[in-house]
């Protein structure tokens, strides 16, 4: 009687294994997160994976506003590749068709300003010039220069 | 009984709850607990012995575009209209799941990995054993956007041939109520009627099919890259080109490099793996994964040991370059390139229970030549490919840090002899130097040659600008005549091409390839002297490249270049053949050419830099000069090492080129392109106009954001950084084609 109850015990158990796994494959095939890789699945979805805290999104926001005043036709348009912060100060790197450059920025009573902009890379004396305090802007070069 | 009855019942439940519980885990849990990996598609492998152990890789003698597996999923891409203007055609396709590669692949998305446009119709046929005559003309794509006028500048000596024997034009120009002159020959018609050059093989519709391609003469002995907008043509729009095994292809597909095995398969449960061989061209190979890490260790050599190959599937890097590259987002499956640029390999599911991984194929867009746009992100996918389970080897490719496909940059050596087999010159092909415009002739060449001396010298063997050589034939049946100050044959592609794009060029090249003279005038209106110079100065580059290869130095350098010009680049050294005329043998156009060369340089007319035929002369300083000769020497160079990997290197790249031309760099910060403008306008340059500007003067983008070099006078070419490539590579016009808003830029001369 034991065995028999045994049998079905793991006869039972199969089969349920079998029809979850049924439906958990059918699951899994249509519940492909980035595998589509169609041009329109791709473009819809965020760059990033991760939440964009709400300073850097500002900080961000403000760099690319910066970039594109006054410019009208763009056939290609800015991003941001990387963002440091150090207290009220921020470095901001950029990608622009071919090109590539850093912002300077500070947090004002107006939100975030930028100080200076430009193609290339940005050194301490660069920041200082545009009124970030020596020791900041070593260390805003020195913690985005870790991610070259 | 009541009691057994009880037990029975309770055992019952719990078996029932059991089997619920364990049905549910599977419900919630698939991919972790039953992920399972599709079946491997039929790939043609071979087996190999590695480290003592069997391992098998593609056999690529025996997979073909047609016969790699149909994509997995839909995907379409749709490219700006403007785009379509520019480069002459759609970039747009769209392709469904199921489809195999050569129905939505194009020509032009491996024009400088596979080559395919160098091959001819001919070459293809015998390769699959076919014959021509029972191909229709309408199987070819490209046939139906030819105009007689393409047909005619892309077949040297079709002009020739009486309308009644080209069928496919005759029923065109018969169509078009055209009946006149039909036995004329097709250039005698043009001559009287250029309208009728406008005339596309496409009006023939469904008509295509009543015709072969051998109905068109020499169609099938022109290489695929002289028809026009041959890139826009889909791999199965060229008869028999899908089939064609893909270690044939002008630069083969192979498998180089290392095997690792596939130590453990680990699925995306897995975080924070920083061990990685996967990646993209842009991104480096070795990018980490900080979450959704689905992966295959692998083990063997002690280089790979512990190695994550990331699955694609769940991470995407950068990817694409140039103006393709912010298709998809600019991202792409991370994975490798072990079988070179064509395709990318990702791994793709990863069965931890099973410990097997699959891997996919992915392919990218590209437009290279002129104009060149780069390539997208590789998006076009995924291919079912091979699969492995743990213990076996998989190919990871060379450890180079380029993915494991070391694709030069430049041509592959391969790729241009055959090309030059087909009579295409190097210049000709995409991803060759373009470094051949700026001060007209001044400037020197590879090994100090000077270039404006190196003219006159061949100038006063072969002729001046308007000289027009005798109608001639080739060994292999091309028959035209030498043009202007260097002689370049009429059959030459780049020759014709040239001349094709003037007004009245398909006319005078149909007269030429009759053997009909033609005037001083008319070659100068249709092949004016900055055209020959600039070929001149590719070709002689080349020539010049291929004598020092050769170990030729000094006197006999430019003698070996003068047997390469006489006799192309397989003319034995010191040969004693010699053309139609008899007069000079190969040793002795060399020799002729070298003292010619030597009374220039020594009287210094060479280094006047004399004026272009056009009579601008070009005033800009010896500083301009150095920049410009720097520029020549350093190529396309790589900026990788420059801030950011290259990705911020664009003033960086233009201070390199100066210190190499001896010029002090610009700037304080002499990375920031802000800074190297503040030092230009602080005493070390003057701005001028566009206008004024020459090769050599520095361009600055309008709000600073960029920087770059004046290719040449009036700077409608700039090359600048291109972060994408991180090279010194992108030629675009003055304002940086329009990317930043097309805003002027400023142009400014270094001072002395």
């Amino acid at each position: 009687m034991k065995i028999r109850f045994l049998a079905m015990l793991a006869l039972t158990a199969c089969t349920l294994i079998v029809i979850g796994s049924g439906i958990a494959r059918a699951i899994f095939i249509e519940d492909v997160p980035l595998t589509s890789f169609t041009p329109t699945s791709i473009l819809a979805q965020n760059v990033s994976e991760e939440a964009i805290p709400p300073e850097v999104e500002e900080i961000n926001q403000a760099t690319l506003t910066h970039l594109q005043e006054g410019r009208e036709n763009l056939s290609q348009l800015p991003s941001i590749r990387r963002t440091v912060i150090n207290e009220d100060y921020a470095l901001t790197t950029w990608s622009w068709g071919e090109a590539g450059g850093q912002s300077v920025l500070s947090l004002t009573e107006e939100g975030w300003q930028v100080l200076a902009s430009g193609g290339g890379a940005v050194d301490t004396s660069v920041m200082e010039e545009a009124g970030v305090p020596t020791e900041i802007a070593q260390q805003l070069i020195e913690s985005d220069q870790a991610d070259w | 009984m009541f009691k057994t009855t009880r037990k029975q019942t309770a055992v019952r439940l719990i078996s029932i709850l059991f089997s619920l519980v364990i049905g549910l885990f599977c419900f919630l849990f698939p991919a972790s607990a039953f992920a399972s990996i599709a079946p491997e598609p039929p790939i043609p492998t071979t087996a190999i012995e590695w480290d003592g152990q069997a391992a098998r890789v593609p056999d690529w003698s025996r997979i073909s575009f047609r016969t790699l597996p149909p994509v997995m999923s839909d995907g379409s891409f749709t490219a700006p209209s403007d785009i379509a203007n520019v480069v002459g055609y759609d970039l747009s396709r769209s392709w469904k799941a199921g489809q195999t590669t050569d129905t939505y692949l194009k020509l032009g998305d491996f024009q400088t990995s596979l080559y395919p446009q160098i091959f001819n119709l001919y070459t293809i046929a015998e390769m699959n054993k076919f014959d021509l005559q029972q191909v229709t003309l309408g199987s070819l794509e490209m046939a139906k956007w030819q105009t007689v006028n393409d047909l005619v500048t892309a077949i040297p000596g079709l002009s020739n041939v009486p309308v009644t024997q080209v069928k496919p034009i005759a029923q065109l120009l018969s169509q078009s109520n055209f009946r006149a002159g039909l036995s004329d020959s097709i250039g005698a018609l043009l001559s009287e009627s250029p309208e009728l050059g406008q005339l596309s093989l496409g009006e023939l519709g469904g008509q295509l099919n009543n015709f072969s391609i051998t109905d068109i003469p020499g169609l099938d002995n022109i290489p695929l890259q002289n028809l026009k907008n041959w890139g826009n043509s889909s791999i199965a729009g060229v008869p028999g080109l899908a089939e064609i095994p893909l270690d044939k292809m002008p630069n083969p597909v192979g498998a180089v490099g290392i095997l690792g095995m596939v130590d453990v398969t680990y699925g995306p449960a897995e975080q924070n793996r920083n061990n990685t061989i996967s990646g993209s061209k842009q991104a480096g190979f070795t990018v980490n994964c900080s979450k959704d890490c689905a992966h295959a260790e692998l083990t063997a050599s002690p280089e790979l040991h512990g190695k994550q190959w990331i699955s694609g599937k769940y991470q995407e890097v950068e990817g694409g370059e140039g103006f393709l590259k912010a298709v998809n987002g600019g991202k792409e499956p991370t994975g490798r390139h072990p079988f070179g640029e064509a395709f990318k390999v990702a791994v793709w599911d990863v069965d931890e229970s099973s410990g097997t991984v699959s891997t996919a194929l992915f392919f990218r867009i590209c437009k290279r030549g002129i104009p060149d746009l780069g390539c997208t992100p590789y998006f076009l996918g995924p291919i079912p490919f091979l699969n492995y389970s743990e213990k076996s080897f998989m190919l990871v490719g060379l450890l180079d840090g380029l993915g494991g496909g070391s694709q030069p940059e430049s041509i592959p050596t391969g790729v241009i002899e055959q090309a030059s087999a087909m009579g295409i010159p190097a210049g000709a092909l995409p991803g060759s130097n373009s470094f051949v415009s700026g001060f007209g002739l001044c400037g020197e060449g590879p090994g100090g040659v000077d270039f404006s001396a190196l003219a006159a010298a061949f100038s006063s063997i072969e002729g001046n600008y308007g000289s027009v050589g005798s109608y001639v034939c080739d060994g292999d049946g091309n028959c035209g005549r030498g043009l202007g100050r260097y002689q370049y044959m009429s059959y030459r592609p780049d020759v014709r091409s040239a001349l094709s794009q003037q007004p009245d060029g398909v006319a005078i090249l149909s007269k030429l390839d009759s053997g009909a003279a033609i005037s001083q005038s008319e070659l100068e209106r249709v092949f004016p002297p900055e055209a020959q110079d600039n070929i001149f100065k590719g070709d002689q580059s080349r020539n010049i490249q291929q004598a020092q290869q050769e170990g030729f130095s000094g006197q006999r350098l430019v003698e070996r270049v003068g047997q390469i010009h006489f006799g192309g680049p397989g003319a034995p050294i010191d040969g004693g053949a010699s053309d139609v005329h008899g007069r000079l043998t190969l040793k002795t156009y060399g020799e002729e050419l070298a003292h010619q060369y030597s009374t220039v340089a020594a009287s210094g007319a060479g280094k006047q830099c004399s004026e272009t035929a056009s009579g601008k002369a070009t005033p800009a300083g010896e500083t301009n000069q150095s920049i410009y000769q720097s520029m020549g020497s350093m190529g396309g160079f790589d900026t990788s090492m420059g801030p950011d990997g290259g990705n911020l290197a664009c003033a960086w790249a233009v201070n390199r080129v100066l210190t190499n031309a001896g010029v002090q760099p610009l700037g304080t910060n002499t990375n920031y392109v802000p800074s190297v403008e503040a030092d230009l306008q602080n005493g070390r340059g003057a701005q001028i106009s566009q206008s004024e500007a020459r090769a050599g003067d520095i361009v600055i983008e309008g709000s600073q954001t960029h920087i770059g070099i004046c290719l040449n006078e009036g700077c409608t070419q700039v090359r600048s950084n291109s972060s994408s490539r991180a090279r010194f590579a992108w030629d675009s016009d003055f304002n940086f084609n329009g990317f930043y808003g097309g805003g002027s830029s400023r142009v400014y001369r270094i001072k002395e």
